[in-house]
């Protein structure tokens, strides 16, 4: 554009600086323009001047970006006021110019209307009244890019000999950073061009600074010049400018206006600490003088600048005050003030010795590695810090030579080898052998830091090489290594150091090829002899010899096998202890835990399983199966079942635990699957021959029963679909078919037509079996080939199998488990089964008022957990089922409290409806369900009425709400609290317990609903405290919720609202201290506790 | 309380599992995890406050001067206590016979004991015989009723007290 | 032990109201009046009355203030000055306060409508807690006793004004307990450091300690001189009760040992109580951390030739008297025709009065 001036000289002139270059222009072309648009001009300046509105301001910006009026225009309108004798007005006309060249688009204006604008402003930097305005306008003029470079010095000279920053407000200060900061950015040349000029001349511009908004800027500047430009003679100035922030005290105010943390001038000013090698000789003294004398977090800043700055300031400054550096952190490291400052000053010694050893002075060439001298001072006092093994320094001291082993190979191998020898030295000196805990201890530190960090090795990824091709770590430890070993040995002997050595060997078998397998081998003969030990020593070590035998399983079983498992499967008795036996059945029990924590590696897991079988076959019947030879007197006789029962139950449970634990690894081993073929058939033998024997038979037990469906359960889980196939053909034809031989792997004593479970008139001992049928239905996978069209009748007569009378609980719980898997993996394949449910039973069972309650209660578990099956993946039918529930609960009918309990059942996660057992599952079945039934029963139990519906309401709105994420009720807890609190009056425990477990959920998250949770308060504490109190509440379950609850209130409710009840609560849980169960004590304890330390 | 009267006790590990035994481990029980259905009313089973309660309400009180248990330093013990008819006698082991200490310990027992005992105990606080330089003078200034009630209206040590107790009650 | 079955412990009233463990009971020697001080930084007055004049009724007894007092920390001990217009505290915060009531400035409703008490001074010079405060007999000193080892005597001036007259550092240990004979300006004082001292002003000098007792085996809790004068009992954390017997004018012997607490007795009381026997010597209440009251008759032998000797007869007793609760403090009733009134004060917070009943009603 051009600047179209009009014949009016002496305004103008006097506005501008130079008049004749201004002359110059005028001459340059001369055109009048319409007087219309200068009055316009006029008329906004006038109006702006009276009201300050942005839009007067806005529409000039237009007039000018439309070419209706020129900028010279503007300077001529406002004129006078630029002159004016009045302060203000020409306060305000600076600020009217700045105003609309702020708003102006910054490319439109030409370098000549720059130059001018520029010219100008500098002169207003002189006088007072207008520097504020005349700043502004040149913040944003400088953002021109017609900015000619040959302004920028003027500018710049002017502003250092005019802005005295003291004198100026934040905001006007802040202008000259931006002003710099974009000068910075377009025309840096120009800046290095004026040299010392604006290096000093910025230096102290900036001095004194406070702002935090200003210094961001502040500090972003100094980083640019430090890094950029050559600050030489400066150095100094702009040590000032920087490090006298250094630590950032900072802390923003009260609901901080401009949103500027500590951690924000922090992360900026920190790079300018270490922008340049300059700064060392000025920065580490402030830095050790500020580690000295700071609090924690003093220090810890000044640890991080350090690790930011040394590498900076290089080896020479490091070295210079090396030793001073060196003590200091020491001090940190020996004597740590808060593990966060230990870690810290750990790190910058870290990088301390980097810095040192990158450039490393060895004086005496004896020295066999290259060593810096500095360094090697460091790891001398750390190795006699190592020397007093029992003093806290010692463990220091291990910690820095660790914190060492990834700088430099000679570092490293001189530390550890170093370390070891002394170690070693000390646990042989005669006088030192008090000390020998820690010396194994501090071995166990260094062997850590040398091996891999995750966890132990794994078969594939091989740690014990014969040879060893190995990456670095592990070779440092080859020359020691032999005196190690045997050191930790040796500590095996004391008891004292037998827990440290056996973990120091845990460690030494994790460095990847330290060991070799016959060394290996030597270290579990030597640990062997503690297994199954007595733990009566005052240090029970088995745990820790156990951990220790069965990561070495994993590199060489052969070893556990040949000498470790022997003599623990001899302590295995064939016969069952006699009753009053305890020490033998602690024995054996011990003996057990062991092998089921050592045979987890398949080699060693199948002897595992073939000895244990063995002796399950022994204990099958009780009695010698020859009569030829009686019995001799220690066996139990027939009638002295439970001896024999139990220990198969402990064999059983061993084998459980050893498949659950292989079965749960990120990575199942892969031999259970085949387990299938030769276990279970083995067990379902000893179980159904059992079952269908008419003398006694320990297999009959039911809580053996339950162990072996703990282990088909976990077996059939591993199965492949092809082997699941075979196993449930054979399983049918075992349970509905009466064809026992394919499930018993071919042996059964007894005629196949003899096991009839599902029978109307099986006996107890049978239908038990059913635990089986259902452990092996719940895990299996979904395409498993089953015969759909009898499937449906299956299911029907599982159901009248249940309403038997003599159905016992675990059988009907057993039994709806089949259904629930069943009917959730093939619910398209039964639609009749479906409909049956909702004519038949529906009528004839569960809505039959003319049969009994306990009956009809039955009747509705089951449906519940039938339905839940639907829900879970969201099958049609499963709203229609749920409706029926409700009708029972509006009938008020005798099943109706069950129904609405089964309401929330619906909604609860369960073991058998999983994703590892392959159920189908929807997601957030959850939250749709509950979107369906919530309000029907919020607005039901609403219903003040006290009616038994109403009640039963209130049972089925807290089992739901209990059942879901809080997330999906939170916002409503104000509505519902009443409603809750009413609950807490109902004589129902499981409702209660329901409720408490609701608030409990809710009370920290209640945060933002804080409101409600405050507003009854008062009163849930003394509802509270009556449901704690056994005399008031004789079910534990709800005592125990109670006390928790109140333990969980003093962390947030503000101690003002409450305080009130301080000393009643400390009373009342003064009696409740005296509670006869145990575990509510403990609650009570806990929250008494909290409430004695809640004050305000 | 700058001066460390034992900068290096010995640190014993704690009892690992939970003290109670199970009923199998007790010899009640043939099984080894015998799930027997507790009903929750309790008219039935009281389980009486024992020895082993008593213990795991003092074992994790913080050593003053060292970042340990009691039960690591072996300063209490479960044997060590000792419950008659509302009476529990409870003798603990100072880490070395001059800790200067060892009232501040056995205050902080008594405490927590008064915080999580029925009020119908009444409780003695005892130095192991033998293992302490001034065992009379800590015992009966532990157990004379008038100074610990005023111990507990000093601002300074009360602080201390509840440092040490703030550990109290978290089992690991 | 024989218990003599010829007298129960009747419960007249239980005052429960403090917050925190109640430390003693102070019967007020002129008006019908029972003040208590607890932990919980209060005084509680309760006045008493008997309906009619009948002798054999219990009096009635209702809670008339609660005085918030100005100290910091727990009120440990209370005494009434003889004009029963005054009463001092003493305090763990290691000042002892003076207190009496409003000047009442319309005389028309008498001065006793008002139960508006407030602290009138407050006097320092223990470094530490203050365990006990008493008055003696003439009201005109006024004696206190600190965990600072120290016992300080005051002279009481008009206008609530006081002079410390002596600071006797004798004990070796914190002294618990102060307590003035009867009559004379003697007075007694009980110590951790086991012992009992006697002290009194020598007219030319200072106060000093003219006599020391020892013989207890452990912390001496409380004091109480026999109404006339001639014997002091002391109750220890040895569980024993001694009577000392002054054989001449300085000079004290112990003559007597009761025992019938199973755990630390932390307070005794004398009183002449009601007996009937010529020889009597009155009745000795005691009560401590057991929770159990004994009241003994003491009575002089009928043979001159044990002179030196006294008979005891535990006459009434009483377990958990404050329930589970130890029970700091025991006293009689000072006022004529109350003399079986006993008050007791306990870690449950309350206050209990009891009377010693014939078994027979």
């Amino acid at each position: 554009m051009n600047l179209r001036v009009p014949l009016c000289k002496g305004r103008v002139s006097i506005s501008c600086g130079d008049v004749g270059h201004v002359g110059t222009i005028w001459n340059s072309e001369i055109d009048l323009i319409s007087s219309t648009p200068m009055e316009g001009l006029e008329r906004h300046i006038r109006s702006w001047f009276a009201s300050e509105k942005a839009a007067e301001i806005e529409h000039v910006i237009s007039a000018l970006s439309s070419g209706e009026c020129s900028l010279l225009d503007i300077v001529k309108a406002l004129g006078e006021y630029l002159t004016s004798e009045e302060d203000t007005l020409r306060t305000k006309g600076v600020q009217f110019l700045s105003l609309v060249i702020e708003g102006y688009p910054k490319e439109k204006l030409n370098r000549q209307a720059v130059h001018v604008l520029a010219t100008f402003y500098c002169t207003k930097l002189e006088d007072t009244e207008t520097i504020t305005p005349a700043l502004r306008g040149l913040s944003h003029l400088v953002k021109c890019p017609a900015l000619a470079s040959s302004d920028v010095p003027d500018l710049l000279s002017a502003m250092f000999t005019h802005v005295k920053m003291r004198a100026l407000v934040q905001t006007t200060r802040f202008f000259v950073f931006n002003t710099i900061d974009s000068l910075l950015k377009s025309h840096s040349d120009d800046l290095k061009a004026m040299g010392d000029q604006f290096v000093a001349g910025y230096a102290a511009l900036a001095s004194g600074e406070k702002d935090p908004r200003n210094l961001t800027v502040a500090f972003a500047i100094a980083r640019v010049i430090l890094t950029e430009f050559d600050i030489s003679k400066h150095v100094e100035d702009y040590f000032d400018i920087t490090f006298c922030y250094f630590p950032i005290t900072f802390r923003p105010p009260p609901n901080d206006p401009y949103g500027i943390s500590a951690d924000d001038l922090k992360s900026s000013l920190l790079p300018c600490l270490s922008a340049t090698p300059a700064f060392g000789r000025l920065g580490v003294p402030l830095f050790l003088e500020k580690l000295t004398a700071g609090s924690p977090v003093t220090k810890r800043d000044t640890l991080r600048a350090m690790s930011l700055c040394l590498p900076v300031y290089g080896p020479s400054v490091a070295r210079e005050f090396g030793p001073k550096l060196w003590s200091a952190l020491k001090l940190e490291i020996f004597q740590p003030v808060d593990p966060a400052t230990d870690k810290a000053s750990l790190d910058t010694l870290q990088v301390f010795v980097r810095v040192l050893q990158s450039n490393p002075i060895v004086t005496d060439e004896g020295q066999s590695n290259d060593m810096d001298d500095l360094v090697r001072t460091v790891c001398v006092d750390c190795l006699e810090a190592i020397g007093e093994p029992e003093k806290p320094q010692a463990k220091a001291g291990m910690k820095i030579l660790c914190s060492f082993l990834t700088i430099a190979q000679d570092l490293s191998s001189y530390a550890v080898a170093q370390a070891a020898d002394k170690l070693v030295t000390i646990f042989h000196d005669p006088m030192e052998v008090s000390n020998r805990p820690s010396v194994i201890t501090l071995l166990t530190d260094l062997l850590n830091s040398l091996a891999p960090p995750e966890d132990p090795p794994t078969p594939d990824k091989p740690v014990v090489t014969e040879s060893g091709s190995t990456p670095l770590l592990q070779d440092l430890l080859a020359p020691s290594k032999d005196a190690v070993l045997g050191l930790l040995i040796v500590g095996l002997k004391a008891p004292t150091t037998r827990v440290p050595s056996l973990h120091g060997l845990a460690a030494l078998i994790r460095i990847p090829s330290a060991v070799t397998k016959d060394e290996l081998g030597y270290i579990v003969l030597e640990v062997s002899e503690f297994v199954g030990k007595e733990p009566d020593e005052a240090e029970d070590v088995t745990s820790d010899v156990l951990s220790l035998l069965s990561s070495i399983a994993i590199l060489a079983p052969q070893h556990l096998a040949s000498q470790v498992l022997p003599p623990l499967f001899l302590a295995l008795p064939d016969r069952a202890p006699l009753r009053d036996a305890h020490s033998q059945r602690t024995e054996y029990w011990r003996a057990l835990s062991s092998l089921s924590q050592l045979c987890a590696h398949p080699e060693l897991f199948e002897t595992f399983v073939i000895r244990l079988t063995t002796k399950l076959d022994l204990l099958r019947s009780p009695l010698p199966t020859t009569l030829a030879n009686p019995p001799p007197a220690d066996i139990p006789d027939a009638k002295e079942m439970e001896p024999a029962a139990a220990y198969a139950h402990a064999i059983l449970t061993a084998l459980a635990n050893t498949l659950s634990a292989k079965v749960s690894k990120s990575r199942p081993d892969a031999d259970v699957p085949k387990y299938i073929n030769t276990l279970l058939p083995h067990l379902f033998r000893l179980c159904l021959e059992a079952a269908v024997a008419n003398d006694e038979r320990v297999f009959a037990d039911i809580r053996l029963l339950r162990v072996v469906a703990r282990i088909i359960r976990l077996v059939i889980e591993a199965s492949p679909t092809a082997s699941q196939n075979k196993f449930f053909s054979g399983l049918d034809s075992a349970y509905l078919g009466g064809q026992v031989k394919s499930i018993t792997g071919g042996e059964f004593a007894f005629l196949s037509e003899e096991f009839k479970p599902m029978d109307a008139g099986a006996s107890t001992r049978q239908r038990n079996t059913v635990l089986l049928y259902a452990a092996a239905h719940v895990p299996m996978k979904r395409d498993v080939s089953l015969d759909a069209i009898r499937l449906s009748r299956r299911l029907a007569d599982l159901i009248t199998w249940c309403s038997s009378d003599n159905c016992t609980p675990s059988q009907r719980e057993a039994a709806s488990h089949v259904l629930a898997s069943l009917v959730n993996k093939r619910a398209d394949d039964i639609p009749e089964f479906l409909d049956y449910l909702l004519d038949n039973y529906w009528s004839n069972v569960v809505y039959n008022r003319t049969i009994s309650v306990g009956d009809r209660r039955n009747a509705v578990a089951l449906w519940a957990s039938i339905t839940r099956a639907l829900l879970v993946r969201s099958h049609p039918s499963a709203m229609v089922l749920t409706d029926k529930l409700f009708i029972l609960i509006d009938d008020g009918d005798d099943v109706g409290w069950e129904a609405a309990h089964a309401l929330g059942m619906l909604a609860t996660r369960d073991e058998v409806l999983t994703k590892r057992n392959h159920a189908i599952l929807k997601i957030l079945y959850a939250q749709k369900y509950l979107d369906a039934v919530l309000p029907r029963i919020l607005e039901a139990a609403q219903a003040v009425t006290g009616s038994r519906r109403e009640a039963a309401y209130l049972v089925a709105l807290a089992s739901v709400l209990n059942a879901v994420p809080k997330a999906l009720y939170l916002s409503q807890m104000p509505k519902l609290m009443p409603l809750l609190i009413r609950g807490l009056g109902l004589e129902d425990p499981a409702l209660r317990v329901d409720i408490i477990n609701i608030l409990t959920n809710t009370v920290d998250a209640a945060s933002d609903e804080k409101s409600s949770l405050t507003t009854y308060a008062s009163a849930l504490v003394l509802v509270m405290l009556k449901n704690s109190m056994v005399a008031e509440m004789p079910d534990s379950r709800v005592r125990i919720a109670a006390l928790k609850y109140l333990a969980l209130l003093p962390g947030v409710i503000r101690y003002d609202i409450l305080h009130p009840y301080k000393v009643q609560v400390l009373k009342d849980l003064g009696k409740v201290l005296d509670d006869p169960r145990r575990a509510v004590r403990k609650e009570a304890v806990d929250a008494r506790t909290k409430w004695y330390r809640y004050t305000g | 309380m700058n001066e460390i009267f034992n900068a290096n006790p010995t640190i014993y590990t704690k009892s690992k599992r939970s003290l109670r035994k199970s009923p199998f481990e007790t010899g009640q029980s043939l099984w080894v995890d015998d799930i027997e259905q507790q009903d929750w009313s309790d008219a039935s089973n009281v389980e009486p406050i024992d020895q082993d309660e008593v213990f795991d309400l003092i074992r994790s009180i913080a050593d003053p001067e060292h970042p340990n248990s009691l039960e690591e330093l072996r300063v209490v013990s479960a044997e060590q206590i000792d419950i008659g008819n509302n009476l529990i006698t409870v003798e603990f082991t100072p880490t070395v016979p001059h800790c200067g200490m060892s009232t501040l310990i056995g205050l902080s027992i008594r405490v927590r004991l008064m915080r999580c005992l029925p009020p119908r105990f009444k409780v003695d606080i005892r130095v192991k015989p033998g293992s302490h330089q001034s065992e009379l003078a800590v015992n009966k200034q532990l157990n004379d009723k008038e100074r610990v009630a005023a111990a507990l209206e000093n601002p300074a040590l009360l602080e201390t007290l509840e440092k040490c107790l703030a550990t109290a009650g978290s089992q690991e | 032990m024989d218990v003599d079955p010829q007298f129960n412990l009747q419960l007249v009233v239980s005052l429960p109201g403090h917050e925190e463990r109640a430390w003693q009971v102070a019967w007020n020697p002129a008006k019908p009046l029972l003040a208590s001080c607890s932990a919980d930084k209060t005084v509680r007055l309760y006045s008493y009355q008997r309906s009619g004049d009948d002798q054999a009724t219990s009096p009635s007894f209702s809670h008339i203030s609660t005085i918030s007092t100005a100290h910091t920390k727990t009120v440990r001990s209370i005494a009434w000055a003889p004009s029963g217009k005054t009463f001092a505290t003493g305090s763990f915060d290691s000042n002892v306060g003076i207190y009496e009531k409003k000047e009442e400035l319309d005389d028309e409703n008498g001065l006793d409508e008002s139960e508006e008490w407030e602290c009138v001074t407050m006097l320092e010079g223990h470094e530490t807690e203050c365990k006990s405060v008493g008055y003696s007999a003439t009201g005109t000193l006024l004696a206190s006793c600190s965990r600072d080892k120290t016992v300080w005597i005051w002279e009481v001036h008009p206008d609530a004004d006081f002079e410390c007259m002596g600071v006797l550092m004798e004990h070796s240990q914190d002294v618990k307990c102060v307590a003035w004979h009867p009559t004379e300006e003697i007075l007694a004082s009980a110590s951790y450091d086991d012992t009992i001292k006697f002290y009194i002003d020598d007219p030319s000098e200072d106060w000093y300690c003219l006599s020391t007792l020892t013989g207890h085996e452990a912390t001496v809790w409380s004091l109480a001189w026999s109404p006339d004068g001639n014997y002091l009992a002391s109750a220890s954390d040895d569980l024993s009760i001694r009577i000392w017997k002054r054989v001449d004018q300085y000079n004290w012997k112990f003559v007597h040992q009761l025992r019938g607490h199973e755990r630390s007795i932390y307070s005794v009381s004398w009183n002449i109580g009601k007996g009937t026997s010529s020889k009597n010597m009155g009745w000795l209440a005691s009560t401590g951390g057991d929770g159990k009251i004994n009241v003994w008759e003491i009575s002089q032998p009928s043979e001159q030739a044990t002179k030196d000797t006294l008979c005891s007869k535990l006459i009434a007793s009483i377990s958990s008297a404050h329930d589970v609760s130890d029970v700091n403090s025991v006293q009689w009733c000072p006022r004529s025709g109350f003399e079986d009134l006993l008050a007791t004060a306990g870690d449950d917070g309350s206050v209990k009065v009891w009377r010693v009943v014939p078994a027979s009603s």
